[in-house]
């Protein structure tokens, strides 16, 4: 496909300053946990005095204290989910407003293809580059659980479903931020959209820790895909995915209407 | 000046959208306070836990204080704060390439410094404005606990560290904007330093090896466990104001000379 | 077959109209004219050919398909020059073309190396480095590549200097030649009553009028400008007269009908000096733009 190729050509260099960036950040975050494991023994029994919302301000969960190799990564992926957030929205906005930003819409709108075909071409060039990103942070995780694992016996399969939850977390973004973008009449700077989208979910998450209330977790990926609940309980959370899932659908399925029916304005 | 009014207006929608949703969030994380205020045993509890807190930049003498807590919802203060400053800078320095208005306003009879002395008018004082508006949203969400005078002074110097994090951030945007070739990669880069400055700050806390980086990280400058004691760094403020002066010396310097394409 | 049929055409955008009601046909093989003022219309319709916007009601079929429906199938034998040209940031002409050339079926290599040949077109360079009447080159290479059989111009020639917009022309002609019909928008009625058969004229969105151009100039009208003294007589204000503008030392006016009446009338005249022209498709149809 052609336009996939040329698509996936303009990522390049998104592609790689964004999957550098996030897994060797991951992976430093991680060379630190020697460090923190020893100056930070004496976490443990302190862990069992605090309010539970206290420690939800922070993502930890008592079962699983953050001088545990696990509950150290569960804070620093935790972390690492706000790049992956606004790499996936930036994309989400950027892909089908760039040809009216920068009015390459003419050209090529006006070649023999349908909008479907723009559409799924476009997004199959995001979703490679998210992927790229998806795979290496994969990499650098085990990577860097093995290395600096220290005395800690490792248990990898909570840590591989918590990394399978990255593509769901990504789409909900690139999700959201298509169909923002075939809703509204123009979108002068991408990078305001995505930042308040990566950003601003983050934050009703942690106001959503702070204040114990659910009602918020429904809206934020954030939420659904919590690295220390995962770690703790090897699984998903059923209702949280489902949301996760129907919001994906259902935002791809009104782009993919929404864009079919788009007048394009001339200048 | 024209110019002025219309950098006004045109940043204005956006500005006010900044200020509600800060002073929302600082509002409604305000109400949670309830559960600390108070509560000794948490206090006991907290004190042990000192070495994690440094770490994410957070004195906790006291949860159960009003300007303890605050200190510890201070960072939706520092990185909604910082990436607004980013964004205005580069924004509104790019915008006339970007709209393409370039061709329009630079050949009016107004020399180039007099344009980019009024967007940096314009942009310091919707900082200081936006910076103001979220410190008095605080005061009104927490007077309802008859805080101490900490509690204000606290304040006082969050406002005062977050201005100058606010003008670093925004004065290296600007730069970045009139420097950079493809200006429309400026948001992107200075945003990127902006995130990338906030994971450091965050790993600096966990990790005193690398402590040396602070000085590469804005947020180490004056962070809220600083300002809660009330300590200025003299030394940061002095690099905090040398960024600044150069950053903007060097976008007149830049923007001045620079090909303006269309 | 009708190369475009447009039917009952109307576009509104909110309250505001864009066309209405917009009916006409360009025959295969033509070279069909499009005027009218700024804001008349014209690029409403064009983009409604291309379905970069969609009717609020009626159709456009074009080769005999819906061009909505069957969009992208009927792209397939049109090649558009807009107006303004915008490419991809730091990309290089040949890198555009070729991209271009990737959306039809057949190898178009052969044709993008002979119209950049004739349009004098560097495909090395990139795109944004390129002055706006170089760019426009690149518009005009692009539309043409892939031989299609239907050429939509939007106001082609702005930009472009007098010996590349007759260039442009003849590539233009010789593409009819082939058989490729031609829908030509433009403010140049020069550029039109050069090249059209026929003119659609699209003013506040409605169609005023689509004639012939050839039969327009052919004896039907002449242009009269008499100079002398004291012509200011009224005299010439006979039936078959129009756009009549009399001075004591100077009059003109277009004239339809028996020759043999003017000659008369000037024949009892002292004159200077006497002008008698055909008269440009700008000076008919000026007055439909009022």
């Amino acid at each position: 496909m052609n336009i996939y190729k040329f698509e996936l050509k303009m990522l390049k260099s998104s592609i790689l300053i964004w999957s550098l960036a996030i897994s060797l950040s991951l992976f430093m975050y991680l060379a630190f946990y020697p460090a923190i494991a020893a100056d930070t023994s004496a976490f443990d029994a302190l862990m069992e005095n605090y309010p539970k919302e206290l420690l939800a301000f922070f993502g930890m969960k008592p079962e699983l204290p953050m001088s545990t190799l696990l509950g150290y990564f569960s804070l620093t992926f935790g972390m690492m989910q706000i790049p992956i957030a606004i790499q996936a929205s930036n994309y989400g906005f950027h892909m089908l407003s760039v040809e009216e930003r920068e009015m390459t819409a003419d050209f090529l709108l006006s070649k023999p293809i349908t909008r479907t075909k723009i559409l799924v071409s476009k997004f199959l060039a995001s979703f490679t580059s998210l992927t790229i990103v998806n795979l290496s942070l994969w990499i650098a995780t085990l990577l860097a659980l093995i290395l600096f694992k220290g005395d800690t016996v490792l248990e990898l399969r909570n840590v591989y479903i918590l990394l399978s939850s990255i593509v769901l977390f990504q789409l909900f973004f690139v999700g959201v931020g298509m169909l923002i973008s075939v809703s509204v009449k123009k979108i002068a700077s991408v990078i305001s959209f995505s930042m308040t989208l990566g950003f601003g979910l983050y934050i009703v998450f942690g106001l959503k820790s702070t204040f114990s209330n659910d009602l918020l977790a429904i809206i934020t990926p954030y939420a659904y895909f919590e690295p220390a609940e995962i770690l703790i309980s090897g699984h998903y959370n059923l209702l949280y995915t489902l949301i996760c899932v129907f919001v994906i659908v259902v935002s791809f399925g009104l782009t993919y209407f929404l864009y079919n029916k788009r007048n394009i304005h001339s200048l | 000046m024209n110019i002025i009014k219309r950098e006004l207006k045109s940043n204005l929608k956006s500005l006010l959208i900044w200020i509600i949703a800060l002073v929302s969030i600082t509002i409604l994380a305000s109400w949670e306070f309830e559960a600390f205020r108070g509560n000794t045993e948490l206090v006991d509890a907290m004190e042990s836990f000192a070495a994690l807190f440094n770490a994410l930049g957070i004195q906790i003498t006291d949860l159960s204080l009003p300007e303890g807590f605050l200190s510890l919802e201070s960072i939706y203060f520092y990185i909604p704060l910082a990436i607004y400053a980013a964004l205005l800078g580069s924004s509104i320095i790019s915008k006339e390439e970007r709209d393409k208005t370039a061709e329009y306003l630079f050949t009016l009879p107004v020399t180039r410094k007099k344009v980019l002395v009024s967007k940096v008018i314009v942009a310091v004082l919707y900082n200081i404005i936006l910076n103001l508006c979220v410190v008095l949203g605080a005061i009104v969400a927490y007077i309802r606990f008859s805080p101490s005078d900490a509690f204000y002074k606290f304040i006082l110097y969050l406002s005062i560290g977050l201005i100058f994090i606010q003008l670093v951030f925004m004065s290296m945007g600007m730069l970045l904007a009139s420097v950079l070739k493809q200006y429309k990669k400026s948001g992107a880069a200075i945003l990127a330093y902006v995130l990338g400055s906030y994971l450091l700050f965050v790993l600096i806390g966990f990790a005193e090896k690398i402590d040396f980086l602070k000085y590469i990280t804005p947020f180490k400058y004056f962070e809220a466990s600083d300002m809660l004691k009330g300590t200025i760094h003299l030394e940061y403020v002095i690099i905090s104001i040398a960024i600044i002066i150069s950053s903007i010396m060097g976008l007149f310097i830049f923007y001045r000379r620079r090909d303006l394409y269309i | 077959m009708n190369a475009i049929e447009i039917n009952n055409l109307t576009k509104f955008y909110g309250s505001v109209k864009g066309c209405e009601n917009i009916n006409f046909n360009v025959k295969e093989g033509e070279i069909f004219g499009f005027i009218g003022p700024n804001g008349a219309g014209k690029s409403t319709t064009i983009r409604t050919m291309l379905s970069l916007i969609y009717p609020t009601s009626g159709s456009v079929t074009i080769f005999g398909k819906d061009a909505i429906k069957h969009g992208n199938e009927v792209r397939k034998d049109i090649g558009y020059l807009p107006s303004e040209i915008f490419y991809y940031d730091r990309m290089k002409v040949i890198d555009l073309l070729k991209y271009s050339a990737s959306f039809y079926d057949h190898d178009c290599t052969d044709r993008i190396k002979e119209l950049s040949e004739i349009m004098e077109l560097d495909l090395n360079r990139r795109i944004q480095d390129l002055s706006y009447g170089n760019k426009k080159k690149v518009g005009i290479v692009q539309g043409l590549l892939h031989s299609p059989k239907l050429i939509i111009l939007d106001e082609p020639t702005s930009g472009l200097d007098p010996l590349m917009q007759q260039k442009f022309f003849n590539l233009i002609v010789e593409e009819n030649k082939k058989g490729a019909t031609v829908l030509f928008s433009s403010h140049i009625l020069s550029e039109v009553q050069q090249l059209c058969n026929r003119v659609a004229i699209i003013k506040d969105g409605n169609i005023v009028s689509i004639q012939d151009v050839k039969a327009l100039k052919h004896d039907n009208y002449k242009k009269f400008t008499i100079r002398g003294t004291n012509l200011n007589h009224g005299r010439f204000n006979i039936e078959g007269v129009s756009e009549l503008k009399e001075r004591d030392d100077k009059v003109s006016f277009f004239f339809k009908g028996n020759v043999n009446q003017i000659v008369k009338i000037i024949a009892d005249l002292e004159l200077t000096d006497i002008l008698i022209e055909e008269p440009t498709l700008e000076e008919i149809f000026l007055h439909y733009y009022e």
